[in-house]
């Protein structure tokens, strides 16, 4: 039998081991039982598969902090601790959801719905349904493209405004910056048109893209989309979305100001004009 | 009752608040439960858990700063409770918690996007015996098998479970004393 095999070769092991180890390594082994060297390999296994452990039967403290300093360094493991792109645009569908569904307090309710126990407790079950929701809301976002906040049915900001981003001196020609405003993750250029902007937010799932300046691309971190730096979907990207939408710009007292439209109307008539219509991510241009 | 509210929008100014912190402490987050649970499949699960409680009991006058402190207790309890589960530990027992490695809620203002695992995995290695420093190193950091670590330090398989127990038990020790 494998495992009777196992437990003799590590039950000798463990001798050798002890008998070729120097003292401050041999009194380490105070009451160690063959199982517990086969049990805690098990476990790491299983780490190192990524896989939800099989749950260790109940042990001491000191034998829990074994276990956990086996996760520690499960942790250091080359790219171990990152998270999973499509791990993180599902969650992060789920959570859209969650927000847009909120209430002001948030109780166990009795009729309708999961209750906040069941899916924080439901582990697998409650990971699986919200997999499906993400799923099912992501269909929903790559047919009527839109940046994550543009999905909400609640307005962003009430009324457009201009919103100043960047000195025009400290953006040389050629230069993108990256701009957070309190509703508007982007970009802003100095083209030999001018100054424009884009939206940071992925026409796919609404993932933030990142200016790749060797490339002069802005990638996104999730599936791997790119864009040009005008926001059309590069030739080479590996899935080609809707361009990003542009931002209206202006300059003002020696700013660079970008325009957040109110919500619910992308191309609001005044932003009409010969530099930079805002226009929807799925490409419509603004002017009526 | 519950079932009566009516629904209710987050106020405008919420709902960028909530993305920006999921946007900008997801990956740290992960990273953080992933040091704590050492696999891809319970750091999904427990990452999801963070933040689906964070959006629901946000209190949304705290600043950014207390925000993230915020955020980072309740990855920390949300952690503990799955220990708890894990290891079958007594329910309501804080020193049961504090016992099984929770460091507890005083740290919460330890920021949680420069938490790293890799820094404090360094320094236990720095601080144990050469042999024990191996197994681990080969095991964990390059991701060696039993068989290849074996060949690498010409032990046994069996030798090699047996080393790395001992190795992380005796890690886990010098944490415990250190914190």
């Amino acid at each position: 039998m494998d495992h009777h095999d196992d437990q003799e070769s590590a039950k000798r092991a463990g001798k050798q081991a002890g008998d070729s180890m120097r003292g401050d390594e041999r009194r380490d082994d105070a009451a160690e039982r063959v199982e517990d060297y086969l049990r805690l390999e098990e476990h790491i296994a299983q780490l190192q598969a990524d896989r939800r452990p099989s749950r260790p039967r109940r042990m001491r403290p000191d034998q829990t902090r074994t276990y956990q300093m086996a996760a520690l360094f499960r942790s250091a493991a080359p790219d171990a601790a990152q998270p999973d792109a499509a791990f993180v645009a599902q969650l992060r569908e789920r959570l859209d959801k969650e927000i847009r569904t909120r209430r002001p307090r948030t109780r166990a309710p009795g009729g309708r719905g999961v209750s906040r126990r069941g899916l924080l407790t439901g582990g697998l079950s409650a990971a699986a349904a919200a997999a499906g929701i993400a799923v099912g809301i992501g269909v929903d976002r790559a047919t009527a493209p839109s940046s994550w906040p543009a999905a909400h049915d609640v307005p962003l900001v009430p009324v457009g405004q201009w919103i100043s981003v960047v000195a025009v001196d400290a953006l040389p020609m050629g230069a993108v910056r990256r701009f957070v405003t309190d509703h508007v993750v982007g970009f802003v250029r100095h083209t030999e048109n001018g100054f424009e902007a884009l939206s940071g937010a992925c026409t796919h799932m609404g993932c933030l893209v990142a200016w790749n300046a060797p490339a002069r691309t802005f990638d996104c971190p999730c599936h791997g989309g790119r864009f040009l730096e005008d926001g059309r979907a590069a030739p080479f990207s590996p899935v080609s979305y809707q361009p990003l939408p542009t931002i209206r710009t202006r300059v003002e007292a020696g700013q660079v100001q970008v325009y957040i439209p109110p919500i619910g109307d992308p191309a609001p008539s005044e932003t009409q004009g010969p530099q930079n219509p805002y226009r929807t991510a799925s490409g419509r241009g603004s002017t009526p | 009752m519950d079932s009566e509210e009516p629904r209710v929008a987050a106020p405008t100014h919420d709902t960028p608040r909530l993305q920006a912190l999921y946007e900008e402490n997801v990956a740290a987050v992960y990273r953080f439960v992933y040091s704590k649970v050492g696999n891809r499949e319970e750091a999904e699960d427990l990452t999801s858990q963070v933040f689906i409680k964070a959006v629901r009991t946000v209190d949304q006058a705290r600043d950014v700063t207390s925000i993230q402190s915020w955020l980072f207790q309740v990855a920390r309890t949300t952690v503990a409770d799955h220990w708890r589960r894990f290891y079958r530990l007594r329910v309501n027992s804080l020193d049961d918690l504090l016992d099984a490695g929770w460091e507890g809620p005083v740290e919460a203002r330890e920021d949680v996007r420069s938490f790293q695992p890799e820094r404090r995995v360094r320094r236990l290695l720095a601080s144990l015996p050469d042999r024990y420093r191996e197994v681990l190193t080969f095991r964990f950091l390059q991701n060696l098998s039993i068989r290849e670590t074996a060949e690498q330090m010409h032990l046994t398989e069996a030798n090699v479970k047996v080393l790395q127990f001992r190795a992380l038990k005796k890690a886990a020790a010098i944490d415990h004393a250190d914190s």
